[in-house]
């Protein structure tokens, strides 16, 4: 009966251990999940930029400790997409492009530290919410996949920011 | 011979083909957003470096290169240290609209001098230092606002054009041409893995063939592409140029 209070004992002190490890902001170390793959990252400046050399868009501006090659890349101007298509990526990366410009200029204008976290955050999870799309691009194979990811993708990003707005 | 000689003419009408279409090559809130990212980091960055969210500056860089088939479009982000002035949103409307007449142009110029005003109040606001944190965010969630709409709004008439330049049966051809060419691509693929198998080899010919007849009547499509005719473009802008007028009139600076 003892034996088992002090096993319960230790287990919630290493749950708790855990969850509070898990709660605790450490160093700056991000996670986001692409494609259900879970990477690691730092971020190096305040809005990470968009690049793409034709068929592949890469994330610039992030560190990742776990990898040495940037693994945020995507392969999304296929050729066999319609123009109309293409046209819809590039104005929805743009939008993102934007978007985590604009919140970089608000975020330096935060005073209190709450509000800087609170809004980082925010940040993060618009980066998040563009690493989905490209995967989600990456992975698509008609051109009525693309607009309809495109839509939604801006659609949840926008609902994010009304979010933060009730906070 | 034939065939390469088909290629050869398809590459060509290609090139033509995108010469002659416009695709603006950055967008407009992209300038307004660029322009002003060096003044607003000066004075509040140091702040921000100490609790660690911001190790360096914004690189607003974006560069940015498209192939589709043999053809090249580019376009790179407008890296200008200050506001835009009204000559330069008129050379930016001149390089990447300039096929539109020019009661569309204007009303397009109204709207992003107008955007350009609007974005510059929201900004002189969001920057007064005597506001709360919270009222900051109404201010970047505004701007962020004005951001997509401006976005969508240019993407609209973009997508209007090409209605206009390129008919629907030329799309759907050239969707079949795609077809075809992945088809024969894979057809190759396994070609090149497994040998030549008698049953590949005879659908590949008769790919060919389609791809041959795909390739002629694409040739012969450029001269049904029509020039789009004025009153034509400007009605199937108005309702985009209406809407975006009336978000722009919606937009309270009085707070």
């Amino acid at each position: 009966m003892n034996a088992e209070k002090i096993i319960t004992f230790i287990l919630c002190f290493f749950v708790s251990m855990i969850a509070g490890c898990s709660t605790t902001p450490s160093a700056n170390l991000k996670e986001l999940n692409v494609g259900g793959k879970k990477i690691k990252y730092v971020s190096q400046s305040c809005s990470p930029s968009i690049k793409w050399d034709g068929f592949d868009v890469s994330v610039e501006g992030l560190e990742f400790p776990n990898s040495s090659d940037n693994p945020l890349q995507f392969k999304v101007g296929k050729v066999d997409f319609e123009e109309k298509s293409i046209r819809k990526i590039k104005s929805t990366i743009f939008y993102y492009d934007g978007l985590l410009t604009s919140t970089c200029q608000t975020l330096v204008r935060l005073n209190n530290e709450e509000s800087i976290m609170a809004y980082s955050k925010h940040r993060d999870e618009v980066l998040q919410s563009l690493t989905t799309y490209l995967s989600s691009v990456e992975a698509a194979k008609t051109d009525k996949e693309i607009s309809q990811i495109s839509e939604m993708s801006k659609v949840d990003v926008e609902a994010k920011n009304s979010n933060l707005k009730k906070q | 011979m034939c065939k390469l000689l088909l290629r050869l003419l398809l590459v060509g009408f290609l090139s033509i083909g995108t010469a002659q279409a416009f695709e603006p090559s950055y967008s407009f809130s992209r300038i307004l957003l660029d322009a002003k990212a060096g003044d607003l980091i000066r004075d509040n960055i140091s702040s921000q470096i100490q609790t660690g969210l911001i190790s360096s500056s914004i690189n607003g860089d974006l560069f940015s290169r498209i192939e589709v088939f043999s053809t090249a479009i580019e376009f790179r982000g407008c890296d200008c240290g200050k506001s835009p002035s009204k000559a330069e949103i008129n050379e930016y409307i001149e390089n990447n609209f300039k096929e539109f007449p020019d009661n569309v142009k204007s009303e397009l110029k109204e709207n992003l001098v107008r955007t350009k005003n609007i974005e510059e109040e929201l900004r002189r606001k969001m920057f007064n230092p005597d506001l709360t944190d919270e009222e900051v965010l109404i201010y970047a969630r505004e701007r962020e606002k004005l951001l997509k709409n401006a976005l969508e709004y240019e993407a609209e008439i973009t997508n209007n054009f090409y209605r206009l330049i390129k008919p629907e049966a030329y799309r759907e051809l050239e969707s079949s041409f795609r077809d075809i060419h992945q088809q024969q691509e894979n057809l190759e693929y396994q070609i090149a893995s497994k040998g030549i198998l008698e049953d590949a080899f005879k659908q590949y010919e008769q790919l060919e063939t389609l791809y041959q007849k795909a390739v002629r009547k694409l040739i012969e499509k450029p001269l049904e592409v029509r020039s789009p005719a004025q009153g034509e473009i400007r009605k199937l802008n108005q309702s985009a140029t209406d809407k975006y007028a009336e978000y722009l009139n919606s937009i309270s600076l009085t707070q």
